[in-house]
């Protein structure tokens, strides 16, 4: 009767619940069915020490079912264990420039101890000039950081691609305090609203003058996105898009004026220009300290450097257009579009100003008198102080001759 | 010569402190503009000296406002009137031609009404419409932080703030140097000069052309 029973036990169970447990008992089998970590260690025994011994070959390389397998293994995806990482690292520079994971992680010899994180010799391999200057600074021989205690290069963007305040992040985690030592500087908030430690903390480097188009939120003021522009423009694909620009690379202040009226359409008076003073040539020593002059005219000067380098700079779909900016700039926009941005030195008249207002031809001097904008206003001024010098001196002269 | 008493003791002791005021004003203004003229040492001594010295005009200014309005100094030698207007041609003609010519000066000043029609245009708009404007906004451009609602409010933005101040310091540096040719070069033996340090002035008494 027992057998019977049991019989009768099995029988009365219906396939649908049979199924899945009979497939769950055999998974282990199927799934390593094919090859054992140990058989695979038989020929790659070095690769016993890895973080990832803790898996077996197979987890990753799941199309191995037999031994000896093929000579080339399709790329196993690392997304499916580091998926945050990944997709992170899928909008970085780096991935943008179609480096894999396996370029900078060599996954099988990576060491228990150091983990994820990888070193200089790592980064030497593509950065070799980067690397060089900074070995020779005083951050490299302090021993403070590794490329990684400032970069992470997951999320690593181009240095064009971070403005002034992503800039002075990546100082201010160690030194915190960059307020304080800066002290000196009158007006310390304003300057830093402008500028980023490495524009007088890298003499070597390359300082620009950029300006961006900028949205004004409260007391905020947000930089255009790519999507803002095609919002606006409603055009996909480059910023660019101006036909002037395509043919010739260069933004004269009439292109600027130009886009700023179309964009003023779409924004209204939110819409203005803004302007930092931003390294644009990387010398990757950012530790100078003793040799920057605490001098106001190093900047406030007609002759600073970065008047010389001007950049308008448009987001693009990925990173961002540095365009050139040619000729007087700031001083000849339309109010409403620079009404933040003041610079002591600017809108100040020069002899050249002045010399090039009698030697262009017609059509090239009715465009530089526009480009002259605020610098009128010293033209003007000048002009008329030395009329009435010259007056009075005639008046005064005149008037001794005549008294004897 | 007939000796006018023109200029309380308070007046000239004002006008002197607000000289010095706006010369240093003046000259710092200068490094401002042209940094690497660099008068008074590091740009930043020289932005400093400028701030301070612009309140004390501010101070100085309120002062000579205050005093004014109460002693009647307003009243009697700022506010336009009918026969100053008739006053201005003649007045012109005389500092164009008839000073070369040896005519007398068409205007004698008295201790209540001390200026020409001329005189009055030219202190009038320095002392009520160009000093006003460069102090308010010269103390805007003090801290442009914390009168930050006020610049986007009244003046249109900083780089307006400091475009009204430049343009009006031109038009006043050309009344400064009017004002001081005319009051060193213009008198009988620095008469003008002399009357705001003593307070009377020496004036040629016109001579009656029924005597001569």
């Amino acid at each position: 009767m027992e057998g019977v029973h049991k019989v009768n036990l099995f029988c009365n169970l219906k396939p649908m619940v049979i199924l899945p447990f009979v497939l769950l008992c055999c998974f282990p089998f199927f799934s390593h069915a094919a090859v054992a970590t140990e058989e695979c260690l038989g020929c790659h025994e070095a690769y016993k020490g890895s973080v990832h011994s803790e898996l077996s070959c197979t987890d990753c390389h799941g199309e191995v079912t037999k031994i000896p397998h093929a000579e080339k293994l399709p790329k196993p995806s690392c997304s499916e264990c580091h998926d945050d990482r990944v997709k992170r690292f899928s909008s970085s520079v780096h991935a943008l420039e179609g480096i894999d994971c396996k370029e900078c992680h060599d996954v099988h010899f990576l060491n228990k101890g150091a983990k994820q994180r990888i070193d200089a010799t790592i980064c030497v391999r593509c950065h070799k000039k980067t690397c060089e200057a900074y070995d020779n600074s005083v951050h490299a021989k302090k021993g403070a950081v590794s490329c990684t205690g400032c970069h992470n290069p997951h999320n690593i963007k181009t240095y064009k691609e971070l403005n002034a305040n992503e800039r002075k992040a990546v100082c201010s985690r160690c030194h915190k305090d960059y307020m304080e030592k800066h002290g000196w500087l009158p007006n310390t908030a304003l300057h830093f609203t402008y500028l980023e430690c490495t524009t007088c903390h890298s003499p070597r480097s390359e300082k620009s003058m950029v300006f961006f188009f900028a949205r004004r939120d409260g007391q905020k003021k947000v930089p255009l996105t790519f999507r803002d522009f095609t919002g606006i423009l409603g055009s996909g694909g480059k910023i660019s898009m101006l036909a002037q620009i395509e043919r010739d690379p260069v933004a004269t202040s009439a292109d600027i004026e130009a886009l700023f009226a179309v964009l003023r359409k779409g924004l209204g008076r939110h819409l203005l220009v803004e302007a930092s003073i931003l390294v644009t040539t990387v010398y990757h020593d950012h530790s100078v300290k003793s040799t920057v002059k605490k001098s106001c005219a190093l900047c406030h000067s007609g002759e600073a450097p970065f008047y010389r380098s001007m950049y308008l700079i448009l987001p693009e779909q990925q990173g961002n257009l540095y365009l050139p900016v040619k000729g007087t700039l700031l001083s000849s926009y339309p109010l409403q579009m620079v009404l933040d941005i003041v610079l002591i030195g600017l809108g100040k008249i020069k002899q050249a100003d002045i010399d090039a207002l009698f030697k262009l031809g017609p059509s090239e001097r009715a465009n530089y008198i526009k480009d002259l904008g605020y610098k009128w206003i010293d033209l003007v001024g000048l002009a008329l102080l030395l009329l009435v010098l010259i007056f009075v001196s005639l008046h005064l002269v005149l008037g001794v001759l005549i008294r004897r | 010569m007939k000796r006018i008493f023109l200029h309380t003791l308070t007046i000239r002791v004002w006008h002197w402190v607000n000289a010095f005021i706006v010369i240093l004003l003046a000259i710092t203004s200068l490094q401002l503009r042209v940094p690497d003229i660099a008068l008074f040492g590091a740009y930043k001594s020289g932005v400093l000296i400028h701030k301070y010295a612009g309140y004390a005009m501010a101070a100085s200014f309120m002062f000579w406002l205050g005093y004014s309005l109460l002693s009647g100094n307003v009243r009697y030698n700022y506010v336009f009137r009918q026969k100053d207007l008739a006053g201005v041609f003649p007045q012109a003609r005389f500092y164009l031609l008839g000073i070369f010519k040896g005519e007398a000066n068409p205007f004698v000043p008295a201790a209540k009404a001390k200026f020409n029609g001329l005189q009055k245009i030219a202190y009038m708009s320095t002392m009520f419409v160009f000093t006003p404007l460069i102090i308010m906004t010269g103390i805007v451009l003090s801290d442009i932080f914390y009168f930050r609602p006020l610049i986007y409010s009244i003046f249109w933005g900083p780089r307006m703030v400091d475009a009204i101040h430049v343009a009006v310091v031109y038009v006043f540096l050309i009344y400064m140097l009017i004002h001081m040719y005319m009051a060193i070069f213009l008198g009988t033996r620095l008469s003008h000069v002399k009357a705001m340090i003593f307070g009377y002035e020496e004036e040629p008494v016109p001579e009656n052309p029924e005597k001569a």
